[in-house]
């Protein structure tokens, strides 16, 4: 498919016409949305935030920060939703003495002998649909002059080369966020920071389990490519109805310059993006309460998300998302996102099919079934869990106790 | 019942996100089933536990307790860690003051305690057992 080519027509059914072949809804988009993050997921530790973030802000058309030590699989995690969508994917880690050309390619020389400075652009990131670029602030300047003009208007234009870039979203990776006032500016092209930190040590033996699965045997490429989907969600939230939370979230930003938290004018404008993005994401084509939340990922530091959350707990207290239930449960520390957080957990236990298991993965299953019911219990009192949780909750309970039996003592 | 216990209210509520999970305690008829439970739990997990009791509560000490129905988990107090508060209730004066005035009531309990608000109840956890099978059978003796 040629991403620059693709223009979705919305037809009369309310489906998005995807070019000659399919015809496909909103809902079917989003599931297949969500199907791409839940492979991306999968053995990846503590990185769903990251995954469903590059994925919102793909629907969105923006860009995304990713602000960590090293080794904290950001590129892992890019990569993988990269390899799920389909398409060009370039990744670079830059430098002091990265070139130009390293990056939107080399100059045609051919055609330089002709007078004529044009670049080959085949293979780089001006040809990419997901681009990540590592050690992002230590490019040149005329790497990120060249590069704003990529993210901000998708064009790229170098000498007599000027052409439109097929990109859904860009990655970029770093450390720390810059102290130099001209890279803090070009920082804020990102409109979605994320701060990763290491593995929680509640999380240090998953990891290595993870780690050792994902070594022994690794996911295949998905064979059909997300990429249409994504340009249905892309072209859908376009279209989404976000007048319901203007009202809301322009009291978030009052809230939030109350405490001394400032958003650009330009970032408040584009978190309406994010809000139909995550609308889209969930299956709708009218924003709500539900999707404020990526307004704390807007925030440029850790501090500012941080108090954000505490800020805005009640406005964001209704946060949830079908596809990206991790990050609005991060973002707005929500219960409403927890509670689909947890159901979807015991849904995918209570589906195992274990009739084939030998004891230790039936004892490991219900030790998992058992986590989950504690979860609940230890987070919602019960008048105040949410219907569908309570259902689930006697799901596990029942489910618990058809299999009585534990583990044989080990007297000695 | 010293003041601190008889005036704060606790309010049911969600337990924010970060909340940590230390132990739990069972109460009432909750107490045989979570033995009951306890007993299929291998030895060395066992050991990983510790357990306390009192005359209508039994409380296991562990990130991960085995889950029986009707249990109250516990979490540690944001300025007594020591101090361990149901992680689905809310105090309705400042925890740190709460910790203060119950540490000045009870000045025999300067350990480990568990408050248990529905029965009003301090249930001490500085003599909490490493959970063998033959605590557990201490336990419900």
């Amino acid at each position: 498919m040629s991403p620059t080519s693709t223009r979705l027509e919305k037809d009369t059914r309310g489906s998005y016409d995807t070019g000659p072949i399919v015809s496909v809804s909103l809902q079917e988009a989003a599931q297949r949305l969500q199907s791409v993050i839940t492979r991306a997921c999968k053995g990846l530790v503590q990185r769903e935030v990251a995954v469903q973030l590059v994925v919102l802000a793909a629907v969105a058309r923006e860009h995304v920060l990713l602000i960590g030590p090293p080794g904290t699989a950001k590129s892992e995690a890019v990569r993988r939703v990269a390899a799920g969508l389909g398409g060009h994917y370039f990744e670079y880690l830059l430098g002091r003495f990265t070139e130009p050309a390293e990056v939107f390619g080399p100059v045609d020389l051919q055609k330089l002998r002709e007078g004529v400075v044009e670049t080959q652009t085949r293979g780089m990131l001006p040809e990419a649909e997901v681009a990540f670029l590592d050690e992002v602030f230590l490019g040149s300047t005329a790497i990120l002059n060249t590069l704003l003009g990529v993210l901000n208007e998708r064009t790229f234009r170098r000498g007599h080369t000027q052409l439109e870039c097929p990109l859904r979203v860009c990655v970029g990776a770093s450390n720390t966020l810059p102290d130099d006032p001209s890279l803090a500016a070009f920082s804020d092209r990102f409109l979605l920071h994320l701060f990763l930190q290491p593995i929680a040590d509640a999380h240090l033996e998953t990891l290595l389990d993870a780690g050792w699965s994902l070594q022994a045997e690794r996911e295949p490429a998905s064979a059909e490519p997300a990429l249409p989907a994504l340009d249905v969600l892309i072209d859908a939230a376009r279209t989404v109805d976000v007048a319901p939370i203007r009202a809301h979230l322009a009291e978030a930003v009052r809230i939030l310059r109350g405490a001394g938290i400032n958003l650009s004018d330009r970032r408040i404008v584009k978190v309406q993006k994010l809000v139909a993005a995550a609308a889209v994401l969930d299956g709708r084509d009218e924003a709500h309460g539900a999707d404020l939340w990526p307004i704390v990922f807007a925030l440029g530091s850790p501090e500012e998300q941080d108090r954000a959350r505490d800020l805005l707990r009640e406005t964001l207290e209704a946060s949830a998302n079908a596809s990206l239930g991790t990050a609005a449960e991060n973002a707005s520390l929500g219960p409403l996102a927890r509670a689909a957080r947890i159901e979807k957990t015991a849904e995918a236990l209570l589906q195992l099919d274990l009739r084939a298991a030998d004891d230790t993965a039936r004892r490991r299953w219900k030790l998992r079934l058992e986590g989950v019911a504690r979860e609940i219990d230890a987070t919602f009192p019960p008048d105040a869990q949410p219907e569908s949780l309570q259902n689930t909750r006697s799901l596990i309970a029942e489910r618990i106790a058809e299999d009585p039996g534990g583990p044989a003592p080990s007297h000695g | 019942m010293a003041p601190p216990l008889r005036t704060a209210e606790f309010v049911t509520s969600v337990a924010p996100a970060d909340t940590r999970v230390v132990g739990a305690v069972a109460q009432g008829d909750v107490v045989a089933r979570w033995i009951r439970r306890l007993q299929i739990e291998s030895d060395d997990e066992l050991r990983c536990l510790r357990v306390a009791r009192s005359a209508h509560a039994l409380a296991v000490l562990g990130d991960a307790p085995p889950w029986v129905d009707g249990l109250l988990y516990l979490r540690p107090c944001t300025s007594d860690t020591s101090l361990l508060l149901p992680t689905t209730a809310q105090l309705s004066i400042p925890e740190p003051l709460f910790a203060r005035a119950l540490r000045a009531a009870y000045p025999q309990h300067s350990g480990p305690l568990a408050v248990l608000p529905a029965s009003r109840e301090l249930l001490p956890l500085a003599h909490a057992l490493v959970l063998t099978r033959s605590s557990l059978q201490e336990a419900m003796s």
